[in-house]
């Protein structure tokens, strides 16, 4: 009866794992008991066989009337705002991993030109597919967490007072301003992974264009922390983009995300080992030092560092700011 | 277009009955029957439902906790019983009152 079993096996792998083995067994009753009705006492035939398969119909929507969860990744709820989102990511990823490629081509030509455009090509899909990856994922847990909350509003009695204003100009969040949101920290995620080596003062000691780098070698091991930095700022803008308007929860959800942010910034470029030692001694090296500076490079280097550190928790602070500011406004 | 008033009417045929599969399976249930042999009862009975339509629709009753099942052998063969819970119980109860009051009011309207 290997056309049973072909049968019910077209039916479970449609099904989840859980529910195989016990749906496998009812059907194999169901069909033994659709064959002795049929055949009556007589030992039934292949023609049997497939006519009882074949008034059980097609497995797919057999399978598709025993499953009754969702089987989507990201529902309708989100889909609109998960392609606007992924596009987006995609497409800077990938022209932001070309672009920081190319500029490494030019400072440090690779030996086979050749070699090197199909590095930067590897590089560009690899970048767009790990994009499309982490905006697919934050999306599916976004559309998991949420459901939840979706089956509770179905469940209580909802009123007329519920009806959302009708939100005016300016509670509106523009499209446009998340977008370059996204677009700014996919900037920021292919500079910081691809291109911190040529982040520096550059100078020319006629051999050709030299780079002193700020940043330390070391620096590829917070790479991940960048790439989580990236993923909330993402997270963020999507939030802003989902929610299309200014309200109380968004404020205090840009100041968590925020939050997290900056600690995580903090983490990151606090940590001596991600900068340079030698920056200021290279700098000397290369003659860039005018020789009657009277104050230490070394203190004017730190103080930028810092610098960089408070401008950061600046932008944080002023973000989460505003958008807890605008949130209590307009949710009155 | 006499196909095509053909066509209609047995999709509203099949969405009325559809609605009324639920209330034709716990009708028949105060005592344990398997899968098929409830197809079978209800087909004499005028109610057409397939196999692939009515096993699911047993499991789902049964998550919903309107059915409780068990596995028994019977002719040799183990087969799945379905049977009335105490909650389907009443819900059958409820169901059939509201049947009964739906048959009368549209009977009333279309005479």
């Amino acid at each position: 009866m290997e056309l049973i079993d072909r049968y019910i096996y077209a039916v479970t792998k449609r099904l989840p794992l859980k529910q195989r083995e016990d749906i496998e067994k009812e059907l194999r009753s169901l069909i033994d008991d659709m064959l002795a009705s049929r055949c009556a006492g007589r030992e039934p035939l292949k023609e049997d066989v497939i006519a009882v398969l074949n008034e059980l119909g097609d497995p797919a929507i057999l399978a598709a009337k025993y499953r009754d969860d969702k089987c989507y990744l990201i529902g309708p709820e989100y889909f609109y705002t998960y392609l606007t989102v992924m596009k987006t990511v995609v497409i800077t990823l990938a022209a932001g991993t070309a672009i920081g490629h190319a500029i490494g081509i030019a400072l440090e030509p690779p030996e086979h030109v050749f070699a090197g455009i199909v590095e930067l090509i590897a590089a560009v899909v690899s970048g767009a597919f790990q994009g499309f990856a982490w905006v697919t994922i934050a999306f599916a847990v976004m559309e998991r967490v949420n459901n939840k909350d979706i089956q509770n509003v179905a469940k209580r009695k909802w009123s007329v007072s519920e009806l959302p204003k009708i939100p005016k100009k300016e509670e509106l969040i523009k499209p446009s301003d998340p977008i370059t949101g996204i677009v700014f920290s996919v900037v920021f995620l292919v500079v910081f992974c691809l291109a911190y080596r040529y982040i520096g003062a550059y100078f020319s000691d006629g051999g050709g264009i030299k780079v002193i780098p700020v940043f330390s070698e070391q620096f590829q091991n917070f790479i991940p922390l960048i790439i989580a930095l990236f993923c909330f700022s993402v997270l963020k803008e999507s939030l802003k983009l989902i929610a299309g308007r200014w309200t109380i929860n968004l404020g205090i959800a840009v100041t968590a995300i925020n939050i997290v942010l900056f600690v995580i910034s903090i983490a990151v470029f606090t940590n001596p080992n991600v900068w340079n030692g030698n920056f200021v001694s290279e700098l000397d090296a290369a003659g860039m030092v005018p020789a009657d500076l009277d104050i230490s490079l070394d203190t004017v280097f730190a103080g930028l560092r810092k610098g960089f550190v408070a401008l950061l928790a600046f932008t944080y602070g002023i973000d989460a700011i505003f958008a807890l500011v605008k949130g209590v406004k307009y949710s009155k | 277009m006499m196909a095509e008033i053909e066509e209609i009417v047995n999709g509203l045929i099949l969405e009325l009955r559809r609605g009324t599969l639920i209330l034709s399976v716990l009708s028949r249930l105060d005592q344990p029957k398997y899968g098929y042999s409830l197809v079978q009862e209800l087909s004499e009975k005028g109610i057409e439902i397939d196999a692939g339509t009515l096993y699911p629709l047993l499991r789902r009753l049964e998550k919903q906790g309107l059915l409780e099942s068990s596995w028994e052998l019977a002719d040799s063969r183990p087969r799945r019983y379905y049977f009335l819970s105490e909650t389907g119980r009443q819900v059958y109860d409820r169901l059939r009152e509201e049947w009964r009051k739906l048959v009368f009011s549209i009977e009333n309207l279309m005479n």
